[in-house]
């Protein structure tokens, strides 16, 4: 498209310029002929003048003669000569200027200049045969010589007989003629100019109706099309997002679906693996089952990475910033690690930068994923040796780069894949990421929420030695200490160890357990009596507000949300709406959202928590022993 | 000279060398003067306390004579530059010829029409005479237009009708009305539709009386009620036919033929009246209308058969003739 633009552009412009140069030469050479005529006019009237003034002169002449042969008295004739002698001397100071101008424009100065008369005037002046110069010379000499003072009459009759017979006739009528084809032919070129004008103008409004037809109206229409080809395109464009939109809509729900639907069977799975291993087991059966468990995670952990990665991609990543300590956020994600770093025994430190101390504004989920992919990543792919974090911050204008620095004794990064590691779905090394259990989505998970959170995730260096990853974030100090929400997850872990001692304490409690999906329904109840709870079934919600009726004794429920009959948000309004009769019993809400922050979305329906799946033992039997009612049953 | 070609130009050239003998009769035996003839004659001329030396004759009259004179004096040569040819026109010449008795000042005038009964009269009364007739040749009287290549083909009566003052107002009603017409279409309807303006010779010229004469006079007596009235009133019938009307038909040019080529040359639309010979000499310039069916040429005027066709003749002192022709001779 620009490629055709360019030329047309300029040929447009060529046109343009062409059109502009072709009014200007028309209107420039009718100023021409304008100036030109008005010259040559001036010039004519001026011939025309001198020619009409010498008829006049030689009547005059004529005329005095004739006074000066009958003046009676010297006294009278001196004055009639004096007379004449004046009118002479005008008449040839006028036929000096004619004739200087019929000798032609080079002739200098004395000569009416601008006209185009001469070839005419020296014709009659200085024709061959009776060159009328001479004749008028001749009539001035004779009329001359009439008013000499030593003027006799005896002599004068044959003077003034020429000077009458040329005076009446020839001379005055010459210039008449003279005068009258002048005039003539400044009415001919007058007519010709106003012809020319009109030419010029007809030919004026024909180059503007051709530039009209050939330049105008093409672009006019060439911009009319374009501007119709661009709207209609982006019609189109908008069409085209539109059911792009569409598309993505639906397939970020389609994965969304997917996402929930898998979890509830593996909240099937885990569970189950979980129940089982609390068994009595054989050794091998024991690994078969920590294997199904850990299968079972890194599923769940791939379903949140897809479904993070789609959030961003249609912009629906949610970022909730506040007052957060990152180094207990990064302890409490050790914690989590330490377990598998202590079966390999890897050394697992952190040290904490002097900058880097506070409270910083930031997303703490965020960060919890980021933080937890990438030492969970160096965990994973270190077989001896140590695994190092370090934290640093550099302040900068308007805020600062928080930076987590992970350094591993790893297998390190081949380089040919030191790129395509941030790629999504793209892994180091398929055959050795099987026996690793996979990065997934991990790393390009990170990278992208690192950026969304104005910092990076970068491979630092990388050799057959170790690695170092580092992660960073763009934050703000915080003004407050950050608040204990880190609790849930750093406490999450102690669950199991506390168990023993809750167990003896929540005896003689029923618990609701609200979930249409029998294996759920099951773990849950296995989880709960492992606790020493009492468990009550509900496959709907409309079937939990009924047993909810019945019981009364129901310290607290936990609610599935997509159901049959009756979903978990409908049953929980009507459970609150009771009032007196049972409507502040606790409900938790069991979800298989697979995001934190969709999870999120339930808060203010009335729950009391909300809990995802798959949700292992210790979550399970954390919230019984926070939320189940010891007053209802005693 | 351009005009002398074709077999028609023999009464032309005869006229001429019967001029030319003639005006070598004028000429002084010791003529030698450096001036020439195109040049400003001196106050000398015709002072009487200057004659000892390269005495100069002015003849006048005709201006188309006056080219014969001419083309005559330019052979001469050395011979001719005494002589001073002023074109007056034929009735201003013979004016002049007859109040001169100065024998170098109008001793000869050219005539292209003949001496009137009153001017005879009046070179009788100031005792000039007798008088030399020389008739030189027949010529034409032309009408002119800017060059075409098909003139304009008038009659006598389209002449007379177009410039007489007063017309009749029929063929058949001799009273006579201001002339209404403006253009030749007016005349006759196949004419073109031009404005009448003819550029022509002043009353002093020859010319004129011969276009008069012979065009205009012809013209009237073409309609049938004026023939009558010639024989009734042959004054009122000269008065007719000689009055030109003068509010811009008929536009005196001057004596100087050159000037009317000059003008119809460059004017288009517009006729004038000339000489035969000065017509010859701008062919290219002007175009000759044809009269009553009739282009001016050689041939057509050696036989009489172009309607405007006159005789050329010299008038001559005869004592002034005689005294210069001695010299001459010797």
């Amino acid at each position: 498209m620009a490629s055709d633009r360019t030329p047309l552009h300029t040929i447009f412009r060529k046109k343009y310029v062409l059109g502009l140069a072709c009014l200007a030469v028309l209107i420039g050479a009718s100023q021409a002929v304008n100036y030109v005529q008005a010259s040559r006019q001036n010039g004519r009237a001026a011939l025309t003048k001198l020619a009409s003034g010498q008829t006049a002169l030689s009547q005059r002449i004529a005329f005095f003669a004739n006074k000066i042969a009958d003046a009676d008295n010297s006294n009278d004739r001196a004055v009639l000569q004096s007379e004449l002698r004046d009118a002479v001397d005008r008449m040839r100071e006028a036929h000096d200027i004619l004739t200087q101008s019929a000798r032609g424009a080079d002739s200098g100065s004395g000569s009416v200049s601008g006209v185009d008369q001469s070839a005419f005037m020296r014709e009659i002046y200085f024709n061959r045969d009776a060159p009328f110069d001479a004749e008028v010379r001749t009539f001035l000499d004779a009329a001359e010589r009439l008013a000499r003072t030593d003027f006799e009459v005896d002599g004068s009759s044959v003077l003034l007989d020429e000077v009458n017979l040329l005076g009446m006739y020839t001379i005055m009528q010459t210039h008449e003629v003279l005068s009258r084809v002048i005039a003539y032919r400044t009415e001919q070129s007058v007519e010709r100019a106003k012809a020319v004008q009109m030419a010029l103008g007809v030919l004026a409004l024909f180059v503007l109706v051709l530039e009209g037809v050939f330049i105008f109206e093409p672009t006019a229409r060439f911009i009319r099309s374009n501007v119709q080809r661009l709207e209609a395109s982006e019609e189109r464009a908008l069409e085209d997002a539109q059911k792009a939109m569409a598309a993505n809509e639906a397939k970020s729900n389609f994965l969304r679906m997917v996402s929930h639907e898998l979890r509830t069977p593996l909240n099937a799975v885990i569970g189950m693996s979980e129940l089982l291993d609390n068994q009595s087991l054989s050794e091998d059966q024991r690994t078969y089952v920590r294997h199904i468990r850990k299968a079972g995670d890194h599923m769940v952990k791939l379903t949140e990475g897809v479904l993070t990665i789609n959030r961003q991609d249609v912009g629906k990543l949610r970022l909730e910033k506040e007052d957060v300590d990152l180094h207990a956020e990064l302890a409490a994600v050790i914690d989590q690690v330490l377990p598998n770093a202590e079966k390999k025994h890897l050394t697992l430190s952190v040290r904490e930068g002097a900058k880097a101390q506070g409270v910083f504004v930031t997303d703490v989920v965020r960060f919890r994923q980021i933080a937890m992919n990438i030492i969970e990543n160096a965990v994973k792919y270190t077989d001896a040796g140590a695994v190092r974090v370090s934290t640093d911050y550099i302040a900068e204008d308007g805020g600062g780069v928080f930076k987590v620095t992970v350094s591993d004794t790893g297998v390190g990064v081949p380089e040919d894949k030191r790129d395509v590691i941030f790629e999504e779905f793209e892994q180091a090394e398929s055959q050795s990421e099987r026996t690793k259990g996979g990065v997934g989505l991990g790393l390009a998970v990170s990278r992208r929420l690192a950026n969304a959170l104005g910092g990076d995730v970068r491979l630092e260096q990388t050799s057959r030695k170790g690695s170092v990853f580092s992660f960073s974030l763009l934050v703000e100090r915080g003004a407050a200490h950050s608040s204990d929400r880190s609790i849930n997850a750093a406490s999450a872990s102690d669950g199991a160890r506390r168990r023993d001692k809750e167990s003896t304490e929540s005896k003689r409690k029923t618990i609701l357990v609200v979930d249409d999906n029998l294996p759920n329904r099951m773990i849950a109840a296995a989880f709960l009596k492992n606790g020493g709870y009492s468990v009550l079934f509900a496959e709907n919600g409309q079937e939990a507000i009924d047993i909810i009726d019945q019981n009364k004794d129901i310290s607290m429920v936990f609610m599935d949300i997509e159901m049959p009959v009756m979903d978990g948000l409908a049953a929980t309004k009507l459970i609150r709406a009771r009032g007196e009769g049972g409507g502040d019993t606790p409900v938790v809400a069991l979800t298989a959202h697979a995001l934190p922050e969709d999870a999120e979305s339930l808060k203010g329906s009335g729950f009391n928590e909300i809990v995802r799946k798959p949700a292992t033992e210790s979550v399970i039997l954390k919230c019984a022993e926070q939320f189940a009612r010891r007053s209802s049953a005693a | 000279m351009s005009i002398m070609r074709g077999r028609g130009f023999v009464t032309i050239a005869v006229a001429g060398l019967v001029h030319g003998v003639f005006i070598a009769s004028l000429a002084p035996a010791n003529a030698g003067s450096p001036m020439r003839t195109s040049e400003l004659p001196t106050a000398d001329t015709h002072d009487k306390n200057s004659q000892n030396k390269n005495v100069e004759t002015k003849i006048v009259g005709s201006s188309t004579v006056g080219q014969f004179a001419r083309a005559v004096q330019r052979r001469l040569g050395a011979k001719g530059r005494s002589i001073i040819i002023e074109p007056t026109g034929t009735r201003g010449g013979v004016s002049l010829f007859c109040s001169s008795k100065d024998p170098h000042f109008a001793p000869v005038v050219m005539a292209s029409s003949a001496m009137t009964a009153e001017e005879e009269a009046a070179c009788a009364a100031n005792g000039i005479g007798p008088i030399e007739t020389v008739e030189l040749g027949a010529s034409g009287v032309v009408v002119i237009q800017k060059h075409t290549r098909r003139p304009i083909d008038v009659t006598n009566k389209d002449l007379f009708l177009a410039l007489a003052a007063e017309t009749p107002v029929s063929a058949d009603d001799c009273r006579l009305t201001p002339n209404w017409r403006l253009t030749w279409s007016d005349v006759r309807a196949d004419l073109p539709n031009w404005p009448i303006e003819v550029y022509g010779p002043p009353k002093s010229s020859g010319t004129r009386a011969s276009f008069i004469d012979l065009a205009l006079k012809t013209g009237a007596e073409a309609v049938p009620c004026l023939s009558d009235l010639k024989k009734r009133e042959p004054s009122r019938f000269l008065k007719t036919y000689s009055t030109i009307n003068s509010d811009g038909r008929w536009i005196d040019a001057g004596e100087n033929d050159s000037v009317i080529v000059a003008a119809i040359s460059r004017l288009p639309r517009r006729l004038g009246v000339t000489s035969f010979p000065m017509y010859k000499r701008h062919e290219n310039a002007v175009s000759a209308a044809r009269i009553e069916g009739e282009a001016p040429c050689e041939e057509t005027i050696a036989a009489g058969a172009y309607p405007l066709t006159r005789v050329l003749r010299l008038y001559a002192k005869k004592t002034q003739w005689l005294r210069t022709k001695t010299p001459a001779d010797s």
